[in-house]
């Protein structure tokens, strides 16, 4: 099994083949991976964070079993978030508005993103805008909600989008355009002021 | 709990303890060239159909249709080749499913994907077309088809012209009585004296005993035609393959061995 150290070194596909070689070393694959893929349950998803742990440990089974099936042409990453968005809904469990309590771990730098890509007031306080962008992102449809997940929160390029929803990437910048739009109407029709 | 190390140490001893295991490499690539080899069956087929769709058209004969007094919508349905590019779009359409399955089909737009489907599947049928093979499936087809599918549905030119009462007869030429005058048996099996004498005959084509023959005429009497037009019998011909022929013993077609027999000890000589 490699060490802490070794395993810092290797690129996730290289940790792929390490994986294949020794089953330990997926340690090291799921320590990378398993905050941003329960994060990313969490922001397209209502779950409660044992049931998102539960999706959550389902996808690294699946991510194992199917493991020789990594095709290295794609980012492992995409791979990862790929499965990951297919379990959940394969779970199927009802993409409706997050439980109340739970709050996107947004930083002010993806806020500040969003601010200039949806044409919001620039010197809003943060945490109005974090709180307010939750309130019209649960108001999305599944598919929209999940773009503009993946574009604006997971930082996905078009891509890895493309590779995650198994979409060209034409249909992946329609599916973008239709949901910044569908933001914007939800944001009308929510009255929110940003 | 996600925070500590417990929930990766836990979730791997789990998978030590369901057993769980990759699924070896060769089921990946055997899975996809498993789709990839539907792929081009179906692209074959669509390129066969294709070719039968140019092999049918080119058989139209609007001048003769047109003296015939039909419809021309009538007309299009008979002419066109409708069974075959109803069955060329399925197949482009499972194609375009088949392509989506591979590991990098998802990245082409569905327009490119259908488009590459059908200009391959022209490009092939035409190729096909060209060195006969569009005829050898159709002689392949007619001879191993029931007639009423083939003269109904995948080839209704030929049901069309087996009308005898609206003066269409078409019929494989079984002996000659004397010049002019030749014994001919139908589709349904009817025999006929048909007259040949004074009959139009643009195409050049050659009465020979065991050949397929089109006739346009009028019915005499319920056995004797008269002639008005030759023309060529240039798709279906293998329906006749199941009847017998001059000096050769044929094995009998999709209608059995009775009717072989029978016509064997008519025209025994």
């Amino acid at each position: 099994m490699l060490d802490l150290e070794q395993a810092g070194k290797l690129t996730d596909e290289e940790l792929v083949i390490r994986s294949l070689e020794n089953q330990e070393n997926f340690l090291y694959l799921i320590q990378r991976y398993k905050l941003k893929i329960f994060n990313f349950i969490k922001r397209i998803t209502n779950v409660p964070d044992e049931d998102a742990e539960d999706l959550l440990q389902d996808i690294f089974f699946k991510v194992y079993l199917n493991l020789n099936g990594f095709d290295a042409d794609l980012k492992f990453s995409s791979w990862i978030y790929m499965i990951a968005r297919n379990q959940v809904i394969s779970s199927h469990r009802k993409l409706k508005a997050r439980a109340e309590g739970y709050s996107y771990p947004l930083s002010d730098e993806i806020a500040q993103r969003l601010v200039s890509e949806f044409d919001l007031k620039k010197d809003m306080d943060n945490k109005i805008l974090k709180d307010n962008i939750e309130k019209i992102l649960d108001g999305l449809n599944e598919k929209y909600r999940v773009a503009l997940v993946l574009k604006f929160l997971e930082e996905k390029s078009y891509a890895e989008i493309s590779d995650i929803l198994k979409k060209p990437i034409g249909t992946v910048g329609s599916l973008l355009n239709k949901a910044k739009l569908e933001f914007k109407k939800e944001l009308l029709r929510q009255d929110i002021k940003l | 709990m996600l925070e500590n190390n417990n929930f990766d140490k836990e979730l791997l001893d789990s998978i030590k303890d369901k057993k769980i295991s990759p699924i070896p490499r060769w089921h990946f690539v055997f899975r996809e060239l498993a789709i990839w080899i539907a792929g081009l069956a179906l692209l074959l087929v669509g390129a066969f159909s294709f070719s039968l769709m140019i092999f049918f058209s080119q058989f139209s004969e609007w001048g003769v249709y047109q003296r015939l007094g039909r419809w021309p919508l009538q007309y299009l349905f008979i002419a066109l080749p409708v069974f075959w590019l109803a069955l060329l779009i399925s197949l482009t359409f499972l194609v375009f499913y088949d392509f989506k399955r591979t590991k990098k089909g998802y990245r082409y737009p569905v327009l490119v994907i259908i488009g590459g489907a059908v200009i391959l599947s022209a490009g092939l049928g035409a190729a096909f077309h060209k060195f006969g093979l569009a005829e050898e499936m159709d002689d392949l087809i007619s001879q191993n088809t029931p007639y009423g599918f083939y003269g109904g549905v995948i080839n209704p030119h030929l049901g069309f012209w087996s009308h005898p009462e609206d003066g269409r007869l078409i019929g494989l030429v079984l002996g000659e009585e004397k010049a002019d005058v030749y014994d001919v048996i139908d589709i349904r099996r009817k025999e006929w004296r048909l007259f040949t004498q004074g009959a139009k005959n643009d195409w050049g084509v050659e009465i020979m005993i065991g050949r397929p023959i089109r006739v346009i005429g009028e019915e005499i009497s319920g056995e004797e035609f008269k002639a008005i037009e030759i023309l060529p019998l240039n798709s279906g011909r293998g329906i006749f393959r199941g009847f017998p022929k001059e000096g050769m013993l044929m094995p009998p077609g999709p209608r059995g061995m009775e009717g072989f027999r029978e016509l064997d000890e008519r025209f025994e000589e």
